[in-house]
């Protein structure tokens, strides 16, 4: 497959299929696929957030709409790139989905959306330190948290949400969380979502997301048995 | 208008034939001591004044010829050697054309004088420059004694191409050698000028005639049989290799041949440890069936023809490849270039794709402007020459051994790191400095060679794979190979009409460069028209292994240099050598450093 790109865009039947289309990926430029897709590139690559998860979505035949659900329905796998540099050193914290502020004391691990978002993960390097033009897909691996990660990453949840629940929402930093971070999630810096203050008080809180830190994911990919 | 072609008479026409047989003051003496050998001598003697132009004398013990014989072997064509045509097929004698003699006598002043061992005397023929033979009786002892003089005093053209008196003298002393080589029985003798030049002794065997003959080189005996070719060498070690095949003395059916694709197969049972172009020392002596190789293909007989060709080449280097402890596959490699090259800059990266049309006019921050044609991909690594080791380094020092005893390496005591690249031991007998490229280099081909024949090399997958930028014909390769490249550890996928992407290396050398094990090892597979594939990937993995392996430069520590020294104990073959035929280890005895302290 030297110009085709990978396939027909339908659904891949299954995780084979879906690591076949990932690695055909491998080497390629940005451009390069989007061009095979027909994608037009962002005008400004550096403000176009996401855009290359789009397009990683779209080459691999991903559902590319913003459903809290996984991004390949069938196969309960979400997708997520892993922006790294030359010596794989992960560039930036991994969003993995958006906090349910209001509410928050209802929720429990085991039926929260972190847990569902992360229970498959298809994970494709995107190689980022470099220009634009030459930025390019590197290898995929997939990947279920394993007992201790799992461990892990309840604990930070149940630790932040359990701020949340107790009004501490606007206490909560980047510092807080081992493996899972809780930062400010927005399209612009206006966006405000509802929450509650110590006393109860309702409060217009900024939108937060769930982010793996980058120490986690660059740990995930040496599990994966890759090399940089 | 008269008949303008008319018939040459005999002497011209032996002249022009001469032409052929009778280059030069050696060729001459090849011819007689082909007569020689195939009267059954056991002792001949030559002798030559001026390099032989002035005069030729070879003499010898042999059957020697009747009256009747010695006009009929001065005339073209008369030969005892063969009688009809299905002869021609099995000629077991090193002579056999009837063209010797008569091309001899026609460009010089010859007499011949034999006796056959049963008659109480001799026969003397005078020719001189292809007149009329004079024939007389005369006393002498038994056997036959052929003097030439004045050689082309009658045709000047062929005298002017004769070189000095020196380079004669040594062309003359060459063919006596390969005679000796070839006959291990024979007593030859050269004298030159009224001096003995050369004396070779009757040896035992082969084996003890080239020690003797090349005493100079240090030599391995090999010896076996495959499909029919018994295969009988005494070669060198790689290090002492040379450019050309001018060290390497072929025989095939104890007749010297000059033989390219024969020397070649020579080389490529050396494996990697051999640069594509030199050959090591040695003798090799190849026996088979008569009928099947074709000694009439030149009329020096210095080139023989196969009927088997590729079968005949292919079982000479594996027998000398399963001697040499080199073969894990079916015979050749050789070593690609460019191993100590520093890594090329990375090639100007191609923006392949679109110019999109959302682009503004001077807002272009995919790059995509200006780019044009993708850049040409960087060209193949210029050839370093082989580095042999300069000879006044290793004047006083044992060479590597070829095969080291086994627990050798193990068996020394580090003293340190020198320079961080060289590691100092003691051992037993002297002091042996181990250069740890070259040994970690043959450890990792080593454990390379294994995994491949054992289907089991190691992919280490990339994070990010490497995108390689190559010619058409390369990235054609990359597709074709594939298989082949997978099994030697690259997993390459071709991702444009020039570029490749290289998802995993193996995990022996996976510290290595991906894109410049790609470029090196795809120089090798474009070379297997010249060698069997598995040879290709000897050549690859050895590429590899270079690139992958401990660099001079890198320190080490005590451990680490024990550990690089318990691996080299464990590896299969030419554990004294790098993968490239490089010394992996120069050793000093301690006898020789006392002698040169003054102790």
């Amino acid at each position: 497959m030297v110009g085709a790109m990978v396939g027909a865009m339908e659904p891949p039947v299954d995780e084979h299929e879906l690591m076949r289309r990932a690695r055909a990926l491998g080497g390629r430029t940005v451009p390069e696929v989007a061009q095979m897709l027909g994608v037009p590139l962002p005008r400004r690559p550096g403000r176009a957030k996401g855009f290359v998860g789009q397009l990683a979505e779209r080459a691999l035949g991903g559902a590319c709409d913003s459903r809290v659900g996984p991004d390949f329905a069938e196969l309960g796998v979400e997708l997520k790139t892993l922006p790294v540099d030359g010596r794989g050193r992960v560039r930036e914290s991994t969003f993995v989905c958006t906090a349910q502020i209001a509410g928050a004391s209802e929720l429990d691990w085991s039926t929260s959306r972190v847990r569902r978002k992360l229970a498959r993960v298809l994970f494709l390097a995107i190689r980022a330190d470099l220009p634009p033009a030459e930025r390019r897909f590197g290898a995929a691996f997939l990947w279920s948290p394993d007992a201790a990660q799992e461990a892990q990453l309840r604990a930070d949840w149940e630790d932040l949400m359990g701020a949340v629940a107790i009004g501490q929402v606007e206490a909560i930093d980047a510092r807080r969380g081992e493996v899972l971070q809780l930062r400010p999630k927005g399209a612009n810096a206006a966006a405000r979502t509802l929450a509650f203050d110590a006393e109860g008080a309702p409060i217009l809180s900024a939108p937060k997301g769930f982010y793996l830190r980058s120490r986690f994911t660059a740990g995930l990919w040496r599990g994966a048995s890759l090399w940089a | 208008m008269g008949a303008v072609i008319h018939v040459l008479d005999d002497a011209l026409a032996d002249q022009i034939a001469a032409g052929e047989v009778v280059e030069r003051p050696a060729s001459v003496i090849k011819e007689l001591l082909e007569n020689a050998i195939d009267a059954g001598a056991t002792r001949i003697d030559v002798e030559i004044e001026a390099g032989g132009t002035r005069t030729i004398r070879v003499s010898d013990d042999g059957s020697g010829m009747g009256r009747e014989d010695v006009p009929l072997a001065v005339r073209r064509h008369a030969t005892s050697k063969i009688r009809e045509l299905a002869d021609l097929a099995r000629i077991g004698t090193l002579g056999f054309r009837g063209e010797a003699l008569p091309s001899i006598a026609s460009v010089s002043r010859f007499e011949l004088i034999s006796r056959p061992r049963d008659s109480d005397e001799g026969t003397r023929i005078r020719i001189e420059g292809g007149d009329a033979p004079t024939v007389e009786a005369i006393g002498c002892a038994p056997g036959t004694t052929v003097l030439v003089r004045d050689l082309f005093f009658n045709v000047p053209a062929r005298r002017k191409f004769l070189k000095s008196v020196g380079t004669e003298s040594a062309r003359v002393s060459e063919v006596c050698r390969r005679a000796a080589l070839a006959h291990p029985e024979l007593h030859i003798t050269l004298r030159r000028d009224g001096r003995l030049g050369a004396e070779y002794l009757p040896a035992p065997n082969l084996h003890a005639r080239a020690a003797g003959v090349l005493a100079a080189e240090r030599l391995n005996a090999i010896e076996g049989e495959r499909d029919g070719v018994r295969v009988r060498a005494m070669l060198g070690a790689p290090e002492k290799a040379r450019a050309g095949a001018g060290g390497l003395h072929l025989f095939v059916n104890r007749r010297p041949v000059k033989d390219r694709a024969l020397a070649r197969a020579v080389s490529f049972a050396y494996g990697s440890v051999l640069p594509p172009g030199r050959y090591p020392s040695g003798v090799v002596h190849v026996e088979v069936a008569v009928e099947d190789v074709d000694v009439n293909a030149h009329p020096q007989k210095m080139e023989v023809r196969f009927a088997q060709g590729r079968a005949v080449l292919d079982a000479i280097t594996r027998v000398l490849a399963d001697g040499l402890g080199t073969s894990a596959w079916s015979g050749p490699a050789a070593r690609g270039p460019g191993f100590w090259q520093p890594r090329p800059p990375d090639p100007p990266a191609a923006a392949p794709g679109p110019a999109a049309d959302s682009l503004a006019p001077g807002d272009d921050p995919w790059g995509l402007a200006g780019t044009g044609e993708p850049s040409a991909p960087a060209g193949p690594h210029p050839v370093r020459p082989y580095a042999e080791p300069p000879m006044d380094a290793v004047p006083y020092a044992s060479d590597a051994p070829l095969l080291a005893d086994a627990g050798f390496f193990a068996s020394l005591r580090v003293l340190g790191q020198v320079r961080k690249m060289l590691i100092v031991c003691e051992g037993p007998g002297g002091l042996h400095v181990i250069d740890q490229h070259a040994a970690d280099e043959r450890v990792r081909f080593d454990g390379l060679r294994r995994a491949h024949r054992d289907r089991e090399v190691a992919i280490q997958r990339l994070l990010v794979p490497e995108r390689v930028e190559l010619t058409e014909l390369e990235a054609a390769l990359v597709e074709e190979q594939r298989d082949a490249l997978l099994a030697a550890g690259l997993d390459v996928a071709r991702i444009g009409e020039r570029t490749a992407a290289v998802h995993g290396v193996p995990a022996l050398v996976r510290r290595a460069p991906p894109e410049r094990l790609l470029r090196d090892v795809l120089v090798e597979l474009e070379r297997q028209g010249e060698r069997a594939f598995g040879d290709a990937i000897d050549m690859a993995l050895a590429t590899m292994a270079c690139h992958g392996a401990i660099r001079a430069g890198d320190p080490l520590s005590l451990d680490e240099c024990r550990a690089l020294l318990r691996s080299m104990d464990a590896v299969e073959d030419f554990g004294g050598h790098c993968p490239h035929g490089r010394p992996v280890v120069y050793s000093v005895a301690f006898g020789e450093l006392e002698r040169r302290l003054g102790r």
